[in-house]
């Protein structure tokens, strides 16, 4: 075995009970950025599980209306105008509103968003339209969002209860998730059973009619290309209408994520929490490396005085560094899961590890080391080995006088 | 208040001379807070020589041992260390200095998470000899007779035990010149004896010189040379055995039985 | 050879160290197996030098050995009563050292002084001298007044 002692490794592992309370230590920072930066993501995806779910490439709104989930309604004749177009296979309307649903048990009122579609058109790709689809062309019916909050009572089909004091059945459910706006649960009826309720919903929405559609979606011949389809839209649709595509850097999606995350304080709250984490962690590891230099300090100078360089102490607290990231991390990443498991099942929202988010905060957890391995090691920068002479000599000096 | 002095002004090196100090002043602290600990000091210590220092607490005698170890830049006078210049040097260069000279410490200072033979392979790798640092490790550590201990850690050691730990990490480079202060202060008679002992034989075989800080008593006798600082300054020089020498020799007249009868 | 304590081994040195250089050189010997030597003064009076160790002494933190220099003086004297008179009587004016006598009869003039770091070379002179000079002078006198015999020139065990 030709190669150097690992003086880092042996030093962090010597003591077994302090180096399973470092790596908490660090696990526990790592856990912390993950849930504040996952509640964070949870919020954003939610509001957009909804639009992933729409069947098509290209999203028509109304130009007012800022996010989704503003009420502004355009005209569907704009629907006709894109399907006119070359590469465009249909245009589908969608309908969406929030409104009271009485919890048929507690008899409280709480507020749930209402989506409509034309059940024969294939808008949404939810699958339990199609199961359901002869039964939400009766009247009053409608479909309940199982992952609904638990204040809007059971869910299953067969309740019947109010919306917006008017009778309504469900007949069915289906998955999707809550957000902002759905408020505390999601509804998907008919359009024609929409329109009967809400055609005017007071002064704060357009009024609607099957003339006005509030979320267009056009699905375009496969093949196509949609960057070139949106351009060709916008020029010849007119201006009161804004055409993007659903998804890439400029589409809907991202325009809605946007939306959320500079319209609201969710994204300076939870950045601020998760940088909170990051200087826990900081603090925490820094700590353990300093203890561990200030433990170690008589035994560092000594390393000095053999005629080490500095360039290899620092080289050890940063070895030390690093060592805690990755270890400590593993932990931190696997209770992670587990919670974002937990959390989803309680708040409905969405919770997501994608690999991208672990890569993200795996450099961050880098940094976090890093960070507290430069300023721990400018403790060692100063150790003068000529002082471990003098400090014990003038120790014992004291003693024996 | 240091000042430079134009190495011409010093005698030439010497070979046979481990370390050779001229003229030397020390100052701890600058400007205002300067306060000199050594004064003018010149010794000579040969090749071989194993040299106690010995004076009061506060003498300066550990901050001489610090200068000719490396340990600290130097500005004013002359101090040779196996040939080489330490006044003047930088950082990096007395680095490399080090590495020639073995210390010992009152305290071990070894690593409580590496083994024995962990330790002292630490002062090997420093010479770059990666694939003869485990035997060289084993070797040295026979021969203070810890053959048996070689891997066990430091808490698994006795106090005796861990200063030869200690001592054959300084000695595994056999290095030309060993450092050592007070190495037997936290030592059994027995072991301390044992210490003395196997410096002495290290440097009577392989010609290391030994400088030593010690108040020791019982173990001045190993020494070929004690030289007492008093307040930074050297007091005296002398040999331990040639105690004679160091009474002027009374010229003795006839002598007669009558001197010794009242 | 083995020494008992540090301080019998330094003294046993130092004590080496001097006599190389003193008057004493030429007719030192030393033992090869008892921390011991024997020297000539003055062409005449054999004296031997011991170094013994001290282990029960005042001073419990050093260690602490004592040099005895001795020269037999006469061995067969009588009368007794006498000879033992004569001898208390004349360590009264004595400066350093006295007389001693042993279960054989024979007597000795001795001095001891203490050894160690704290030997001083003036005071192991005066001690050597004063036994050389005494055990010379008294010799012939003891002989003559008690009728006994000079001692033969070997080194014979003495007790302290």
């Amino acid at each position: 075995m030709i190669k150097r002692i690992p003086l880092a490794w042996l030093n962090l592992t010597h003591d077994r009970r302090r180096f399973a309370t470092s790596l908490a230590g660090v696990g526990f920072a790592v856990l912390l950025m993950f849930m504040f930066n996952g509640f964070m993501n949870a919020l954003y995806d939610s509001q957009l599980q909804l639009l992933n779910r729409f069947n098509g490439e290209i999203i028509i709104v109304n130009r007012l209306r800022t996010n989704m989930f503003v009420p502004r309604a355009f005209a569907r004749r704009r629907l006709y105008q894109a399907r006119a177009f070359d590469g465009v296979q249909d245009a589908y309307a969608m309908y969406i509103s929030e409104v009271n649903w009485k919890n048929p048990e507690t008899r409280k009122s709480r507020g749930v968003r209402v989506i409509a579609i034309n059940p024969d058109e294939p808008v949404l790709s939810i699958p339990e339209i199609e199961t359901y689809r002869q039964l939400l062309k009766l009247p009053e019916t409608a479909l309940m969002d199982t992952k609904s909050r638990v204040e809007v009572g059971p869910v299953e089909p067969g309740i019947i209860s109010e919306l917006a004091d008017r009778r309504i059945r469900l007949v069915g459910t289906f998955t999707m998730g809550t957000d902002f706006a759905s408020g505390n649960g999601n509804l998907l009826m008919s359009d024609q059973n929409f329109l009967r309720y809400f055609a005017d919903r007071g002064p704060e929405e357009d009024k609607r009619s099957f003339a006005t559609v509030d979320i267009g979606v056009v699905k375009l011949e496969p093949g196509t290309n949609v960057e070139r389809m949106v351009n060709v839209l916008r020029e010849n649709l007119p201006n009161d209408v804004l055409v993007m595509a659903r998804d890439g850097d400029n589409g809907f999606v991202i325009r809605e994520r946007n939306y959320w995350q500079e319209n609201t304080n969710i994204g300076f709250v939870f950045s601020l929490l998760t940088s909170m984490g990051f200087f826990v962690g900081i603090i925490l590891v820094y700590q353990i490396l300093y203890t561990d230099v200030a433990d170690h300090w008589a035994e560092y100078a000594t390393l000095k005085a053999m005629g080490y360089k500095n360039g290899y102490l620092l080289g050890v607290v940063m070895q030390e560094a690093m060592i805690l990231s990755v270890l400590g991390f593993i932990p931190g990443v696997l209770v992670s899961q587990l919670l974002y498991t937990a959390a989803g099942n309680a708040t409905g929202l969405f919770f997501q590890m994608t690999p991208e988010r672990i890569v993200n905060l795996l450099i961050a957890t880098f940094i976090m080391c890093l960070v507290s391995g430069a300023i721990a090691v400018r403790k060692v920068q100063t150790t003068d080995p000529a002082d471990v002479f003098l400090t014990l000599t003038q120790v014992l000096s004291q003693v024996s006088s | 208040m240091s000042k430079t002095q134009p190495q011409s002004t010093f005698d030439p090196p010497r070979d046979d001379l481990a370390v050779h100090i001229q003229h030397l002043n020390y100052f701890f602290g600058a400007g205002d807070l300067s306060k000199q600990v050594l004064f003018d000091i010149s010794l000579d210590l040969p090749r071989g020589q194993i040299v106690i220092l010995t004076g009061p607490s506060g003498s300066g005698k550990t901050t001489l041992l610090t200068l000719a170890g490396a340990l600290r830049r130097l500005q004013d006078g002359s101090l040779r260390v196996l040939g080489k210049e330490l006044v003047g040097l930088g950082d990096r260069a007395l680095v490399n200095v080090r590495r020639n000279i073995g210390f010992i410490f009152q305290a071990h200072n070894l690593f409580e998470s590496l083994t024995a033979s962990q330790n002292v392979e630490m002062a090997v790798e420093l010479t770059g000899n990666f694939s003869s640092k485990r035997d060289q490790a084993v070797a040295m550590l026979s021969a203070l007779g810890l053959a048996d201990r070689v891997d066990y850690k430091p808490q698994s050691l006795s106090g005796g035990q861990k200063q030869r730990v200690a001592i054959a990490r300084a000695l595994v480079n056999h290095p030309q010149l060993v450092l050592a202060d007070e190495p037997t202060a936290a030592l059994d008679k027995k072991s301390g004896r044992d210490v003395v002992t196997y410096l002495h034989n290290l440097s009577r075989q392989e010609g290391c010189t030994v400088l030593m800080v010690t108040h020791d008593n019982r173990i001045l006798d190993v020494a070929d040379r004690i030289i007492n600082l008093v307040d930074g300054r050297l007091e005296s020089d002398s040999t331990p055995n040639a105690f004679v020498h160091s009474k002027t020799q009374e010229a003795i007249a006839e002598v007669s039985a009558d001197m010794f009868i009242m | 050879m083995k020494f008992t304590n540090g301080a019998q081994e330094l003294t046993y040195g130092r004590l080496q160290d001097y006599l190389s250089g003193s008057l004493f050189k030429s007719t030192m010997r030393a033992s090869d197996d008892q921390p011991s030597f024997d020297l000539v003064y003055q062409d005449t009076t054999l004296i031997e030098l011991q170094v013994l160790p001290w282990d029960t002494h005042p001073y419990p933190d050093i260690e602490m050995a004592i040099v005895r220099a001795s020269s037999c003086v006469a061995i067969g004297c009588h009368p007794e009563l006498d000879l033992l008179r004569f001898l208390l009587d004349e360590n009264r004016k004595i400066r350093f050292g006295s007389f001693q006598t042993d279960d054989a009869g024979t007597v000795f003039f001795a001095n001891r002084i203490l050894g160690g770091e704290h030997m001083d070379p003036t005071e192991l002179e005066v001690c050597l001298l004063s036994v050389g000079a005494i055990a010379t002078r008294y010799s012939d006198i003891i002989i003559d007044k008690f009728d006994g015999q000079r001692a033969l020139n070997s080194a014979l065990p003495s007790k302290l």
